[in-house]
């Protein structure tokens, strides 16, 4: 029988760790959501924004959450490129050129990252990385908290973007109707490019936070895909609200699972909630029916 | 026809059967000699356990490049040097592609004998293709009793490495020059090197009186570790000892540090043993331990050389694993060569009658009964002291005193 401080903590630790599952998500979310692509490569995209924060934030002597403002951009401009030259050309032709070239690009990427940096784990250390601290009595590491107050603040930020500005309202129409899009003069595919670019900017902050809480390796990003892929039925595809509470969900899932039943049920809990979702509402729990 | 075209055409008959009786003779004899001599490895280049590949590629190729240098190995069946061909596939730290690679080895590549892959996942199922196939293999990085509990006879497969039941007892006896409250947490992974190590430390624990608090027992590449580290602190053991891939190790000792829990004492076995280690942690993992059975002072020839001659040509930190591998590519090198041919039977053969010291030590292996096939290798304790490892146990081999508690 779990205790109330055990579930507490569980909950607790849940809840932090439910943004940063949130702003891994994000992007893949976003993808998903516009564009109906099972997008293989974020997870690799995650990774190359620890990287490049590994590398960038010692080299200018920035704290590594400040080089996101140097990142966001690196990946904005790969992302892209990505879906303008690559993912585009294919998309409409059916679903197996996509999702070919998309498990192509995920493969090139982890090899490259071998090729240049080595297989190596990493981390990105700086001294509050392993601060911990007290609330309501119990022990929370301090990047967690850090995570989710950056998660909910950037989680804000492209919901308010996406709400507010032109841009985002033709991003939700190309979304909801990509043929009257286009028929209304939306040009669909730089929509599709543009969408991806933001998707892949977020990744350079979920990239960086992965960094400074866990550790990373060029193998380290189909678990975070699996990951975005369980939080987006969750959530609902394209829901930012959604994307942050099914983060939220399967934080405390797996922290409540991992305590009740061992630590090995701790990814089955977090995957049988999604096969129940699935089943019970495919859409998600906060997404809107296609039809 | 007369006398003399009729012995005209018995000369040019036997001339004819001369030339091709010699023709033969000789294809018969370039085919039976070989070319080079072909030996084959899968190792750990990709995946969980790529930490390690670097050093098993150097040590497996080094020997061999030197025996290259000098024209190559002599055998005796042939009269002449050979060339030595070492094919490395990387079996990307999974079972299953190391058993595809060395099938593809013996049957394929035509091998014949055997560097092997890392550690018991990987050694076990390769190492009953082998012994299938009847072709040696000599295995590095796989603890003897883990190498052991496959329940197999091993013929054809022999094993150099630590014996855990030595291994797991270096933790407390170095424990016993120290002050603590004897009570222990053990983390260990479901790997069958973490299942038979946890099961070595509980019963360890109770024979040198020590308590283990909590035990958790973890998936491999686990990455939240939070609940078991609160339930270790709960039971206030100043001892940790983890047995886990490095991603896993620095993942624990981190979220160790965040949520407080400092142990007196901190052993990380495999986790803990690669230069990656110190370079993820920095300072932080100033003062953890693994346990290791080489060091470049133990004085055994070349151990110096070894690890100089290692980082001269890597740039990388040098790892002991650099000495388990290097040496049983020169026990394989020199039981080829005392077999004096290819012939598999015979390699085996030289290998069981190996008896001789190399730079992991004396290496003889035992014949028959339960621990059949293997050499155990001594065990020290080393700690991490300021980016290198140093041994501090036992003290008789120690390079520098036992930081203890963990600063």
């Amino acid at each position: 029988m779990m205790s109330l401080f055990t579930f507490a903590a569980g909950a607790v630790n849940g809840l932090l760790l439910g943004g940063l599952y949130a702003i891994t998500a994000l992007g893949f979310s976003m993808v998903f959501g516009v564009m109906r692509l099972v997008n293989i490569p974020h997870g690799e995209i995650l990774v190359l924004g620890a990287f490049l924060s590994y590398f960038i934030s010692p080299a200018l002597g920035f704290d590594p959450l400040l080089t996101i403002v140097l990142v966001a951009p690196i990946l904005f401009f790969i992302g892209y490129l990505i879906q303008r030259w690559l993912l585009n050309p294919v998309m409409g032709k059916g679903i197996e050129p996509v999702l070919l070239t998309a498990f192509a690009l995920s493969s090139i990427a982890h090899s490259l990252f071998i090729l240049f940096w080595s297989v190596n784990t990493r981390t990105i250390t700086t001294r509050y990385s392993d601060q911990g601290l007290k609330l309501a009595g119990l022990n929370v590491a301090l990047m967690y908290l850090i995570a989710f107050c950056l998660s909910v603040v950037g989680l804000l930020g492209i919901h308010l973007f996406i709400t507010r500005t032109y841009l985002g309202k033709a991003i939700r129409a190309a979304a909801q109707d990509p043929e009257t899009a286009r028929v209304m003069g939306i040009n669909v595919k730089s929509i599709y490019a543009l969408t991806y670019a933001i998707a892949a900017g977020i990744a350079a902050l979920g990239g960086t936070l992965i960094g400074m809480i866990y550790s990373f390796s060029p193998a380290s990003g189909l678990p975070w895909l699996l990951k975005g892929l369980v939080i987006v039925v969750l959530g609902g595809m394209g829901s930012i609200v959604g994307t942050l509470l099914g983060g939220v969900i399967l934080g405390v899932a797996e922290e409540l699972g991992a305590a009740a039943f061992g630590i090995g049920y701790r990814d089955i809990i977090g995957l049988l909630i999604f096969l129940l979702v699935l089943y019970i509402r495919p859409t998600g729990l906060f997404g809107r029916s296609s039809a | 026809m007369s006398i003399r075209v009729r012995t005209n055409y018995l000369v040019i008959a036997a001339c004819f059967y001369l030339t091709l009786s010699f023709a033969l003779a000789v294809s018969v004899e370039c085919a039976e000699t070989p070319k080079e001599i072909k030996i084959g490895t899968s190792i750990l280049l990709t995946g969980k356990g790529a930490a390690f590949g670097p050093y098993m590629k150097w040590g497996y190729s080094t020997p061999i490049d030197d025996i290259n240098k000098s024209g190559g190995l002599y055998l005796s069946k042939y009269g002449k040097k050979l060339p030595v061909n070492l094919i490395v596939y990387d079996d990307e730290s999974r079972p299953e592609k190391a058993a595809q690679n060395i099938e593809r080895l013996i049957l394929k590549d035509k091998v014949c004998a055997l560097l092997s892959p890392a550690g018991p996942p990987t050694v076990i199922p390769t190492g009953i293709i082998a012994e299938r196939e009847k072709i040696p293999m000599v295995a590095a990085l796989c603890p003897i009793r883990a190498f052991l509990s496959a329940g197999k006879q091993w013929n054809y497969v022999w094993d150099v490495f630590f014996d855990e039941l030595e291994m797991t007892e270096q933790q407390f006896l170095l424990m016993d020059t120290v002050e603590s409250n004897r009570k222990v947490a053990l983390f260990t992974n479901n790997d069958p090197d973490g299942v038979v190590m946890g099961n070595f430390w509980s019963k360890n624990a109770q024979k040198f009186k020590y308590e283990v608090v909590y035990h958790a027992k973890f998936p491999v590449m686990t990455t939240e570790f939070s609940d078991l580290i609160r339930r270790a602190q709960e039971g206030q053991a100043e001892i940790m000892i983890g047995q886990c891939y490095v991603p896993e190790a620095i993942a624990l000792w981190r979220q160790m540090r965040v949520l407080g829990y400092k142990p007196k004492a901190a052993f990380f076995e495999k986790g803990g043993e690669p230069a990656e280690w110190w370079k993820a942690n920095g300072q932080a993992a100033q003062g953890t331990c693994v346990t290791g059975y080489w060091h470049p002072s133990l004085g055994y020839p070349g151990a110096k050389d070894l690890r100089q001659r290692f980082e001269k040509e890597t740039g990388l930190p040098y790892s002991q694993h650099i000495a388990d591998t290097y040496a049983i590519c020169q026990i394989l090198l020199d039981a080829i060569r005392r077999a004096g041919s290819l012939d598999p039977k015979e390699i085996n053969g030289a290998i069981s009658e190996t008896n001789k010291t190399f730079v992991v030590g004396p290496v003889k292996f035992k014949r028959g009964g339960p621990d059949g096939n293997t050499c155990g290798l001594s065990s020290v304790v080393l700690q991490w002291q300021n980016g290198e490892t140093q041994i501090v146990y036992p003290k008789k081999l120690a390079t520098a005193g036992f930081i203890c508690p963990l600063p």
